[in-house]
């Protein structure tokens, strides 16, 4: 019997090897070990957005640039991306709130310049497997990082903070690399999203992977079908480890998305702990829209009387949707839904718009146009991309 | 304080109203039960109370509106009192897994699950009370309409585009979710005033707390349904451990947490009716299913689900084809009803149909299928629910109320699967936005489900019973 049970043990960790082997990005032919390694150092990436310095340890980026980015490239010796597979990066100090986009530039098509979200590490080596990058071809002749604020889920003034690239590296097809680039994809930290609250997977801008819920099902079965073929466990003698294994499944699967839900749960806390309520509640993702709000509230002399009817139009659905929000409780209706109704309809009404192209107010007749006609509006101001107007009249 | 105070008078009337229903509850997994049931019931009440005068054309909202449902205290205590020295027992039940485990492994087990999950209800807490409001419908839905009112000071009724734009006196608000169910935003308001303002870390509070009532109120109704500690503690971890759930509770302004909560403790009463015949369950599911489309429109779809479960189990002993068709009947009555009344549900549902399906089959099955099986929303649940029916497919069979409880869920599941294979749903099944929230009305179901099928209990469930 304990024959048998060593027989089972081997044959549990050959599945699970074979299960994983598959998963892996990488001919079971790869070394063990990288056989070519670039070595490109921090020191070595030009700041292209943001201020930046060499240091003792790498590239020091010490702010980003006025549209809440950083970008570093170096130019590369014509590497060849069939001979790379993964690229190793690390940082020191990484902001939480930031996004990580690896760039780089090909001399096939070196007008265009591919960007690609990879895992943020804080303190670390992150690693990306290359093959899961449609553009990663040809013959790489530039390579770079970039840094900004989430979209959309990170107060753009909150989410900076120093740190220090230290160095990145190419890695040619490897065991090693792959696995590395494997356990990044399927442990590495995610940040919320707003597809968070749909689907938890989709909701990262990284490179599609591997799902970890199938080899986990797979290996889970592995173990009880081998049970029964080669233990011999039959009826209720299947029941116990059965149950265990899936006990050790669902308990594996749900550490890592407790470690997943801790990361995110400190980038909030990065941007938000400390402060007072109050102040959480103004520190938004989309301040340019709340301020745009402020500043429309404020012009019109703070009013929410619920008679001053507001059109809201602008270059996006979530621009319009949260603009409508921050305008609350004036009596908001938004444009796509309504319309601009009949010059009756909307007479004495406020127009804001924000990002709209497609109306046009020309000051010299005072006409706001768009490609179906014109209509008499009255402009309040025009800040660039937030625009009020007054709809001419008195509403009856 | 106030907000504090507001606290403390929804959970009260939550628990009032559950010893009125049923009576004092006499053990701890009764009182927890009790509780998890108490926080939904207890908040949307005070939203319900605090909602009426509005409904009834007085517009004014007052800032002291959160200590309004203060009035039903004497009410409902005069009833809990009424009811408290009623004794109440629950049947001692067996299930397979705490047949398995020796109790030393079965505590060690349920501390390990208990740190687990009282660590992310940490996090989540953490998560709400910090970050402001995010998800995209809950600042474009309920929070949007609950702002305007509290910082409004007035009610205004929503309406569509052409009303908002004919009405001279701007006396009506408009949104993109004009005729969504209001309950939640008036939840928001109630608490809003509580905090004496739009103060949306303490309004994201009720999320976290929902999620933990969820869990306490299954717990609870799971071991009055017999099943023992550990099993009803493993579920309960189940439960608790549901990424997308969690992602609810963490980041809070939507509905479907709500509606998920309301669902399966509404058929969890409708099961516990079917089995220990209190007539209090019955009235419990009901109230818990007529709150379902005040939540969110496909509410409505879940309440006739209760209610058709309502009529297989008071069907019993007929044949099956005249419980099919009976339940057909019932079906078809609440569809002619809301045609009558055009209510927004039916309506919407119509609009999906008639346009027809609007994602690619494959498409639609296999983003339905990643959502279930291959990404992070449900760890292994769904590989789970068709393996523990065939494992236990003969307990199923022989427990009428586990049968029931199966179509229904069938039910639903397939019910989804048509929504988005044949009408223009198809869409946000193939973009991800919609499919794994409509499956989280039902997962906690399926959860309840599977908790109930590992117990070892035959029909009726009248034997062995000790006092709780």
């Amino acid at each position: 019997m304990t024959h048998r049970r060593l027989l089972y043990a081997v044959l549990v960790l050959l599945a699970w090897a074979v299960v994983l082997v598959l998963l892996v990005p990488v001919p079971v032919t790869a070394p063990l070990q990288p056989e070519r390694i670039e070595k490109l150092d921090g020191g070595s990436f030009i700041p292209v957005l943001g201020r930046s310095q060499v240091g003792e340890r790498g590239l020091d980026i010490r702010s980003m640039d006025v549209d809440e980015g950083a970008l570093q490239v170096r130019p590369l010796p014509g590497v060849q991306a069939g001979d790379f597979q993964v690229l190793r990066y690390r940082f020191e100090e990484f902001p939480r709130n930031l996004e990580l986009v690896l760039v780089f530039r090909t001399r096939e098509h070196p007008e265009d310049v591919q960007a690609v979200t990879i895992p943020t590490v804080v303190s670390g080596t992150g690693t990306v497997d290359l093959t899961a990058i449609d553009a990663w071809r040809g013959e790489i002749v530039e390579l770079g990082f970039a840094q900004y604020p989430g979209p959309q889920s990170v107060p753009p003034a909150s989410a900076f903070r120093p740190f220090t690239l230290v160095e990145a590296q190419l890695w040619s097809p490897s065991w090693r690399g792959a696995w590395a680039a494997r356990m990044q994809d399927w442990f590495g930290p995610r940040s919320w999203a707003l597809l968070s609250l749909s689907a938890l997977g989709p909701d990262s801008a990284l490179p599609k992977g591997r799902s970890l819920v199938a080899p986990v099902v797979l290996g889970a079965l592995a173990a009880v079908l081998l049970g029964v073929l080669v233990l011999g466990w039959r009826g209720q003698a299947v029941l116990p480890p059965a149950i265990l294994a899936v006990a050790l499944a669902w308990l594996l699967l749900d550490l890592r998305w407790l470690h997943g839900l801790h990361a995110r749960y400190a980038s909030t806390g990065e941007i938000y702990s400390g402060l007072p309520a109050e102040e959480r509640q103004r520190r938004l993702p989309d301040q340019a829209l709340y301020d745009s709000a402020q500043m429309v509230r404020r012009v019109l002399g703070g009013s929410s009387e619920r008679n001053l009817r507001v059109f809201v139009d602008a270059g996006a659905d979530f621009q319009r949707a949260r603009l409508l929000y921050h305008l609350l409780p004036m009596n908001v209706a938004p444009v796509n839904m309504v319309g601009l109704g009949t010059p009756e309809q909307r007479a004495g009404a406020i127009l804001v718009l924000y990002n709209v192209e497609r109306l046009r107010y020309d000051a010299g007749d005072g006409m706001l146009r768009d490609a179906t006609g014109a209509m008499p509006a009255i402009e309040l101001f025009d800040l660039g991309p937030l625009r009020v107007y007054r709809f001419p009249g008195i509403r009856p | 304080m106030s907000v504090l105070m507001a606290w403390l008078l929804a959970l009260l009337l939550g628990l009032l109203l559950m010893v009125a229903l049923y009576g004092r509850p006499r053990s701890p997994a009764a009182w927890v039960g009790a509780a998890g049931y108490a926080v939904p019931l207890g908040l949307l009440g005070c939203a319900l109370l605090v909602s009426l005068p509005a409904s009834l054309g007085w517009r004014e909202l007052p800032p002291s509106l959160w200590c309004w449902p203060a009035v039903l205290l004497p009410l409902l205590g005069a009833l809990a009192w009424r009811r408290s020295d009623r004794a109440r027992a629950v049947p001692a039940g067996r299930a397979v897994l705490d047949d398995l485990v020796p109790p030393r492994w079965a505590r060690a087990a349920l501390m390990v699950m208990l740190v687990l999950v009282a660590l992310r209800a940490l996090w989540l807490y953490q998560e709400a009370w910090l970050r402001p409001l995010f998800g995209w419908d809950a600042w474009l839905a309920w929070s949007a309409k609950a702002k305007a009112w509290l910082l409004g000071g007035e009610a205004l009724p929503f309406v569509d585009g052409q009303a908002w734009l004919d009405a001279g006196d701007g006396g009506v608000r408009t949104s993109l979710a004009h005729d969504y169910p209001e309950l939640l935003s008036w939840l928001q308001v109630w608490m809003g005033s509580a905090a004496g303002g739009w103060r949306e870390p303490v309004i994201n509070l009720v999320w976290p707390t929902l999620w933990l009532a969820l869990l306490a109120g299954c717990y609870g109704q799971w071991r009055a349904l017999a099943v023992p500690r550990l099993t009803a503690g493993a579920g309960t971890y189940v439960l608790a451990s549901l990424p997308l759930a969690n992602v609810h509770a963490a980041l809070p302004g939507y509905a479907d947490l709500w509606v998920a909560t309301l669902f399966v403790f509404a058929v969890l009463a409708t099961v516990r009716w079917r089995e220990s015949g209190d007539p209090s369950q019955l009235l419990l599911a009901l109230l818990l299913a007529a709150l379902l489309p005040a939540i969110k429109l496909e509410g409505m779809v879940w309440t006739a689900g209760v209610l058709a479960l309502m009529l297989w189990f008071a069907l019993r002993g007929r044949r099956l084809l005249f419980r099919a068709l009976t339940v057909l009947a019932w079906v078809t009555v609440l569809l002619l009803v809301s045609w009558w009344w055009e209510l927004a549900w039916l309506r919407q549902t119509i609009e999906l149909f008639t346009l027809g399906p609007a994602g690619n089959v494959n498409n639609v099955l296999t983003a339905t299928g990643a959502g279930l099986f291959t990404q992070y929303n449900w760890h292994l649940l769904w590989y789970l629910l068709p393996v523990v029916v065939v494992w236990r497919r003969r307990a199923m069979l022989a427990n009428p109320s586990l049968l029931g409880l199966g179509l229904m869920l069938a039910g639903g599941l397939g019910l989804l699967l048509v929504l988005f294979l044949c009408t223009q749903a198809g869409r946000w099944a193939e973009s991800f936005t919609a499919v794994n929230r409509l499956v989280l009305h039902i997962a906690p179901i399926a959860v309840s489900f599977m908790v109930l099928l590992l117990r070892r209990r035959e029909e009726p469930a009248e034997p062995s019973v000790r006092p709780a």
